[in-house]
This record gives structure tokens, sequence and C-alpha cells, in this order.
């Protein structure tokens, strides 16, 4: 307590804002009563990483969760064999008292227009996020691991930590750097460099001004939950016409010829409010309120995705041209929330005047657990990660846990489960046969994926060439709304067959078009159908895999980074002449990917699956009784 | 239609046990005495004439859900939104965890199917059976569009199913004894179904918690549907509020029945007490995850301050509760 007095004098002191203390001081009293009298429910929204990464919601089965992550922190102790005690540094990636600054500013900047929210709000973030270094460390210590010392605790920026998680690990010796999310402490867009060891950021946009939080406001005004739904918006733009385009563009945002941006706030709640929009953005569009979650999709909502991914597009290409003229490097890395935007992504390689593009897998903020982990074994003089031949340092993302036959086969036999063992060569022929028959396939192998993607461990398997695996996904596997498109897993070497796409793409991060000599005619009825029905129409001869704009969110397959899956896409080569399948995440709608063999049995009997395969264990569905 | 698990359960009406059924184009056909059943608007019938005790009341109660399908199927028309419903609902969620894997489940008053279409999810198979042949259509057709193949339907009488004996792992009846002419009797057949250590949910409208309902029921007229909480907080759909407003205030027949005399009834049948929902105060049943869990049914006074405390909760959403139990072999 008394350390953190002497920061907090000493970050007033700095950044003269004298004003600030009494309401510290004030706050500060409450905080400490709170935490007298109610124990230990803090929820500091952090990642653990070692040489072992993973989200909490996977373990504790419930998405997004923002507790403390103690299993996952567990899991990588266990897994690299190390206590607290043997660890050099444990790192936060965000700076609670400038956090705790913005929110207090704005609050006096819009006051008294934001006094609810205020009441509610500050009391959670004095005693969750100000007082983050003793509960960090309390809550470590509560695991039983051995003891955290104070000066071992170190906290980075929030950018910075996702500059440094976009940069460290990509292949480059040196990049420009954009970083984008809705908000770390002031920053919400911010231009950087990396070199070396180096990450320096040059500018930055500041709050309220955010493009993630102009995406997220439409996300929920379009009915879906914000921070989880964006992807859904995405998914639903091309539906849509950018109709509404002018109408943003002349109200809601001015936008610099340098990418830089002013929102404008009257149309906006998120500094007050506990909502993101307000009774001015409903009477700009149409004077319709935000639609509910339940009600149909109308092309009306369509045209507002389409508009906004347009504007998101336009900026984050602006952006990207002024970070070229600033640091004139061939290279550029992205990270942050907006940066799986892949739609957005794919046009930066097409259109931006970079040469190379790498995005961190783990974009959002649990990618940026590990970059501040990195920038401080940089920081302590440790060298950059050497590739030896490795694609980047991710190692695919594969960072999270895995599961050997015993564990497996115990799961099975508790569950009475009917199931066979394959050798390698017969698991991959069988599978893919399976595969070409229609089949649908949970697809559980070696370790989990570390970021929002499944990339080929935690998997759900499907045919692109069938006409009703999108639906039949959608609507018996994952619960799904129909309208929700399927990414391909390709073969890298046989990519050129399908798409437009001249680079790898091993994350899921990047869109392109599929080529117009795999493209159908569309017949004089399939024209006239709006909306979602356009769904029905066979685009291509990938068709489940070929958005309604010929788009598709590509996954590129590399032997060196995914052995077995590379085998599985190549038997099934082999076998119909189609290099690529449907891979989307092996979970249903609201459940966070599976972790476990249990939770991929579970999902496999919850859902219409066919064919459930765990290592070299096949489970087949009609066979269970 | 049916799949063969389900297939081999049924039996021709008023026929033995040793009657087997199977499915013609026209109806279903019962393969002993060569009778076929025909369907009525493409939903399989094994329908006796009504006849005997409560005719005329169990003919108002078919009627009344033939004109309004209960609990009909506005803003789910995907599967994946029925099953994100179901998921979000603690009570149907945590039925389904209970009953597991590759089960061959009963659901007698189905409605329109929600619940069966539900339970189908982990390879289980599901027959809903009702007297309303309206309610059904709805059933079926959601499961054609949706291409369900372990939920079936087809329409029976509660009091002379169509059913083998001893034939499914689970039978529910949820919200339904209570609008029928002799709740006990009813449930006396339904559980006949059951196989030993089968398990059975039944859930009923409560004595004490359903008075404010009459209440509303009452003032209804002059205030309209929205002091009803269900119409108020739950349903978006005017038509689907319309259903639940009728089902609920303007029924044509309804009882009201105590836990107490839950476990009379599971007595009188060998069925031993496992669980309740929502749980008796002050007994292990509240902290027990699993549904099907065999907790502790605590006493009389245990009993009736849960019941009672039921005013202030499921009291405005139609103090329905469930009892569950297991058959003894």
């Amino acid at each position: 307590m008394i350390s953190l007095l002497r920061q907090i004098l000493k970050y007033v002191w700095v950044s003269k804002k004298i004003w600030m203390i009494p309401i510290i001081l004030l706050l500060l009293t409450l905080g400490g009563i709170l935490i007298l009298a109610e124990g230990t429910a803090f929820a500091p929204f952090i990642y653990a990483i070692f040489l072992a990464a993973a989200q909490e919601e996977r373990f504790s089965r419930n998405k997004g969760d923002s507790n403390f992550p103690s299993k996952a922190i567990a899991f990588c102790l266990d897994k690299t064999g190390l206590s607290v005690d043997e660890l050099d540094f444990v790192a936060f990636y965000d700076k609670p008292l400038l956090t705790f600054d913005r929110l207090l500013e704005t609050y006096l900047a819009f006051a008294p227009r934001g006094l609810p929210s205020f009441r509610k709000s500050i009391p959670i973030w004095v005693k969750e996020k100000l007082l983050l270094q003793t509960l960090i460390r309390k809550q470590i210590e509560n695991l039983g691991r051995g003891t955290l010392p104070e000066k071992k605790l170190l906290f980075g920026f929030h950018h910075h930590s996702h500059a440094a998680a976009a940069f460290y690990p990509s292949p480059f010796e040196s990049a420009a750097i954009l970083v984008m999310d809705g908000v770390g402490e002031w920053a919400t867009a911010s231009l950087g460099r990396g070199a070396g060891t180096e990450v320096t950021l040059l500018s930055e946009i500041r709050f309220p001004h955010s493009l993630g939080m102009l995406y997220s406001a439409f996300t929920y005004y379009l009915g879906f939950k914000v921070n989880e739904g964006e992807y859904k918006m995405m998914g639903l733009a091309p539906y849509g016409e950018p109709k509404y385009l002018q109408k943003i563009r002349d109200n809601l945002i001015d936008i610099k010829e340098d990418g830089s941006f002013r929102l404008n706030m009257k149309y906006f709640n998120y500094c007050t409010g506990l909502t993101m929009t307000n009774q001015y953005f409903d009477e700009l569009f149409d004077g319709i309120p935000p639609r509910k979650s339940s009600a149909r999709l109308s092309q009306r909502d369509m045209n507002i995705a389409c508009s906004v991914q347009a504007v998101t597009e336009d900026i984050v290409l602006r952006l990207v041209r002024t970070l070229k003229k600033e640091t004139n490097e061939r290279n550029l890395c992205m990270a942050g929330g907006v940066a799986l935007n892949c739609v957005a992504n794919g046009r930066v390689l097409r259109e931006g005047p970079f040469a190379n593009l790498w995005i961190q897998p783990a974009a959002g903020d649990s990618g940026s657990a590990l970059g501040v982990a990195l920038a401080v074994t940089h920081l302590k003089g440790q060298p950059r990660i050497k590739l030896n031949g490795l694609r980047d340092g991710m190692k695919g993302t594969y960072l999270g846990p895995d599961f050997a036959v015993n564990d497996i086969e115990a799961t099975l036999s508790r569950h009475g489960a009917v199931y066979h063992e394959f050798s390698d060569d017969e698991l991959f022929d069988r599978v893919a046969q399976a595969l070409a028959s229609e089949n649908v396939v949970g697809w559980f192998q070696g370790r989990m994926e570390f970021g929002p993607r499944a990339l080929g461990n935690r998997s759900i398997l499907g045919d692109a060439r069938s006409s009703r695996m999108q639906s039949m996904l959608n609507m018996k596997i994952k619960y799904r709304e129909s309208f929700r498109p399927f990414a391909p897993a390709v073969l890298d070497e046989r990519m050129a067959d399908y798409f437009g796409l001249e680079s790898a793409s091993p994350y899921m991060l990047l869109v392109d078009f599929v080529r117009p000599d795999r493209r159908l005619e569309l017949t004089a009825e399939d024209s006239g159908l709006e909306g979602i029905d356009r769904l029905q129409i066979n685009r291509s001869d990938i068709p489940s895999v070929t958005h309604v704009d010929y788009s598709a969110r590509i996954q590129t397959v590399h032997k060196d980074t995914n052995p077995r899956f590379y085998r599985l896409l190549k038997s099934f080569y082999e076998q119909t002449g189609y290099g690529l399948l449907v891979n989307t995440s092996f979970n249903i709608r609201d459940e966070p990917i599976v972790c476990t063999p249990e939770d991929a049995y579970r999902c496999f009997m919850g859902t219409e699956m066919d064919l459930l395969v765990l290592g070299n264990t096949v489970l087949v569905k009609e066979e269970q009784a | 239609m049916f799949s063969n698990k389900i297939l081999a359960c049924l039996k021709a009406p008023g026929q033995d046990d040793d009657t087997s059924m199977e499915m013609t184009t026209e109806g279903l056909r019962c393969t002993e005495t060569n009778i076929v059943y025909p369907y009525f608007d493409g939903v399989p019938s094994l329908l006796t004439p009504l006849s005997g005790d409560g005719r005329d009341l169990t003919e108002r109660v078919k009627s009344f859900y033939e004109q309004n399908p209960f609990p009909n199927y506005e803003g789910l028309e995907e599967y994946g939104d029925l099953v994100t419903k179901g998921n979000s609902s603690p009570f149907a969620n945590s039925l389904l965890r209970a009953i597991g894997y590759n089960k061959v489940i009963l659901e007698c008053g189905c409605g329109t199917g929600q619940l069966s279409h539900y339970l189908q999810l982990n390879n289980n198979h599901v027959l809903g059976i009702d007297m309303s042949l309206n309610s059904l259509e709805l059933a079926i057709e959601h499961k054609k569009r949706n291409e369900l193949v372990r939920s079936s339907f087809a329409q029976m009488n509660i009091f002379d199913l169509a059913i083998k004996d001893d034939a499914f792992d689970v039978v529910i009846s949820h919200g339904v004894l209570h609008h029928t002419f002799d709740a006990l009797g009813a449930f006396r057949h339904i559980v006949k179904k059951l196989r030993p250590e089968g398990i059975v949910v039944v859930g009923l409208y409560n004595r004490y918690a359903r008075i404010p309902t009459w209440v509303r029921g009452k003032l209804i007229k002059f205030l309209g549907p929205r002091i009803d909480y269900v119409v108020r907080n739950r349903i978006q759909d005017v038509r689907k509020a319309d259903v639940w407003i009728k089902d609920q205030y303007f029924n044509p027949h309804e009882t009201w029945h105590t836990i107490d005399e839950v476990l009379s009834w599971f007595d009188e049948n060998n069925i031993q007490y496992l669980n309740c929902y929502p749980p008796i105060l002050e007994t292990d049943g509240e902290d027990s995850e699993d549904l099907f869990a065999s907790t502790n049914q605590g006493d009389k006074y245990k009993r009736l301050t849960t019941q009672i405390s039921w005013l202030a909760n499921i009291s405005r959403e139609g103090a329905l509760f469930d009892v569950i139990g297991r058959k003894a072999v």
C-alpha cells in the first residue's frame, strides 16, 4: 500500500496533476474499505505467458472470463516445470494508474453527465485495477507455487505491450508497427517502429477517439455483444451496400488525410454511460433504436455493417500509408483488437505500401500479455528469439496444453464411449475419406492454440466442396447465426489454386478472394435473391468457404508448423484433388473453444458431428449407444 | 419419422406389448393386426377415441391447445436459436446435463416440441406425445426444416399410451398433468413406461406459488397483459405473448399440487425421490449441481417453507416446480 501511494504521488508530480490527489485519497480509502469487506473477488483481465500461453476461459469454460487467471498460470507453471520463485519477472500489460487518470479526466470532462456510470464503475476500478499490484501478488502467492516479491512485478504500457507482441515474434529484423484497439491507458491507435530489441512508439491517437470503439459501437447498435460480436458484424458486411458511408463520415467521424480522426462524441455514450450509443445516434440512423439480439437481421442492418466496415478499412489504409512515410520500412507488424479485422488486413496487404505484413495471432489483449513478457526480457538484455528456420517466433501459436493417450482413453472409458485406435497412415486416410463423404469431423490434436482462432489442433472440419456444409455447420454443429461464413484451411503449396492471396496466412488473419476461374455464373433466379438468402447460391466449386462477395478468410497450413494437420489435408488432396477443408473452431455458440478431451467429447456428443478424432483415437457418432 | 430406437418402443393402441409398429406411407401399421393408423396432416396418430371419465374435460383441453399451440416457435425458427435458448435456461440445461448421452426419452405433453428437440442433443432419442395435432404439426415442421433425426412425435392420449411398458430411460411431463382430469391417474400411466432405474421428471403448478397467478387472472381483463412478468421481460413476440397469456390465465382446466403430494405419488408407484427444482431449502439439493443426484427431501416444515418462498421467485413465471425420482428395480 505504501509503495502504491509512493507511485501515485510520483505520477501526480510528474504529470503535474496535483488536482487528482484529493480524489485519489478518497477513492483509495473507499477501495480499502471495499477490500476489507469483500475479500478477494478481484478481476484483472490478465493472461499467463511463459514458454506456454493460454487464456483462462479455456480452463474455466466461461467465455471471456475476466477472473484472475489462476488456472492458466498454473498450467504455464506445470508445462514449464517452474515455480513462481524461479521466475525472473512477472509482467502486466497495462499501467493501471494511467488508465485511472484517463477515466477520471473523461468523467470530469463530461461531468455531470456520467454520474451514474461514475458511481458504478469507479469503485470497481479502485478495487480491481488501481490496487492491482497488491492483488496480483496476492493471487499468485495463493497458488502455493512460491512468493512474488514486489520488485519482480512489472507493468508495461498497454500499446507498448501490443507493439512488442506484434514485433518481437515477427520474422523481421526491423519493421513499422501499427497498434489499434478500443483503448489502452489513453492511446487507441499507436504508430511505431521496431528494430532489433528496440520498440519505439512514434505517435498516437487518444481516447475518446477510437476506431475500436467506433466498430464496437456499431456492433452494439446492430444487436451483437461488444468484444465478441465484432466478427459477426464483419461477416455481415458483405451482404450489404455502403449506403450509410456518407452519413457516418458527415456526422460521426472526421477523417484526416493521414488517417488520424476525431469522433463526434455527441452520438456516443461510452464515455459517460453504460451503453455504446445514445438517442442522437438512433435519430441519425432512421430513428431506429439498437436491434434486439433476437430480432431478425434486415437489409438495412447489413448496409450499416457494410458502411462501418468501409470506414474502418479506409482509416486503416490511411494510417498504414502515413506509417510508411514516417518509417520508410519494408515490413509492417500489426496488433490490437482491430488487427483481427482480417478483411481490412487483406486490403492492407493488397493495397498498402508495405512489402510484408505480419500480424500477431493473439492480436487482442491476450497477446499483449505475451508482448509485455517479451518486452521485459529484451529490456533486461536478452537477445531476440532466433528463428532457426521457423516461420516466426509464435511456433504456429500452438502454446496451450496437450494431452497424452492415457488422458484421452481415461476420459472415453469414463463415458463408456466406443472408439478405435489407428496408426498414423490409416488415420489420415480414413479421416480424409470420411470428410470427402460430407462427414463433419471434430479434430483434436497436440497443443491448444493461443489466441482466438482454431488452427487445426482444436478444429471442426468439413468438405469445402459441399454446398450444404455451410448451413449444416451453422445449424447443427455450431448452433450459430446462419449468415456467418466459414473459413478454409489450405495446403500452403496449393493456395494459388484457389485464392488470389500471394503471401502465407498461417494464422487465418487475411481475407482474399476466390480465383475468378473457380467462380460460377449466377442464374437469373440467383441474382434476384436478397440479404441472407444470397447465401444459398453456389458461387464457386468450393461454396462452403466462399462468402457472398467471393471472399475467404484463409489459413495456410505448413508442414513445419503443423505436420499432422498438413498430412490430413494432403490425404484429402490425394483422394479428392482438393487441397483444402473448412476449418472452424471446436466449440458451439457462446462457449470457449474446447481445451481437454472431456470438453471435446461433450461438444461432439452435444452436436451433430459425425466423427471425433482425439490424437489417433476415433469415435463414430453412429456407434455411440 | 421415427428412429429405430423410438419405433421399437411403440405398440398398437389398446394392444399388448408384444405388438410392434412399422412406418408406411399412409400411416403407422401394426405388424400383427395389419391395421394402419393413418397420419393426420403428416402427424402420426395413435389416439384412441376418448371415452369414460373426464371425456368432456379432455375434449375441452384438447380443443384449447388446438386453437393455441403452446409454446409456439416465433423467433426460434432455426435449431441453433432453440439450442442457445435451451442452454441459457437453467432448468433445460441442467436437465440435459443430468440426462447425459445416448438415452431414450419420453416427453408426455410436448406441445410444440421445443424441449423434445432440445433433449435430442447428446445423441439422445426423444418421443414427444401430445393431444393437440396443431401443436405436433409445428413440432414436426421444425424437425423437418432443421433435419433433426432423433426427436419424433405422435398424437396420443396420456391415459391410453400406445407405448410398451418399461421402454424409456427417462420420462418427462413438464407442466402437463395439471391440465388432465386426473393428475395422479396420468402419473400412474406414464411411469409404467419407465424402465427400472429410469428417471421420471414431473413438473406441476404449485399450490401456494400459483395463487398470485390466480389473482392476476382475475385482474388481467382490466389491467391488460403487461401485468404478467414473463410478457414484460421474456417475450418479445406479440403472438407468443398472446399464447402465453391464454395458457396461463384462460386455460379451461388446471389443478395445483404440493411437493408432499408428489412424494405420495412416488411412494405409491415405487419411485424413489431424487431431487426437486427449484431445490428444497436447507437440504443438500441446494448445493447439488446434478439434477438427478440423490438428495434429502427435508421434513414437512422445510418443504412448506420452500413452497412459500416460491411466492417470491417462480410464482411470477407460472409457479411450475419439478420433482425428480428414480423407478425402483
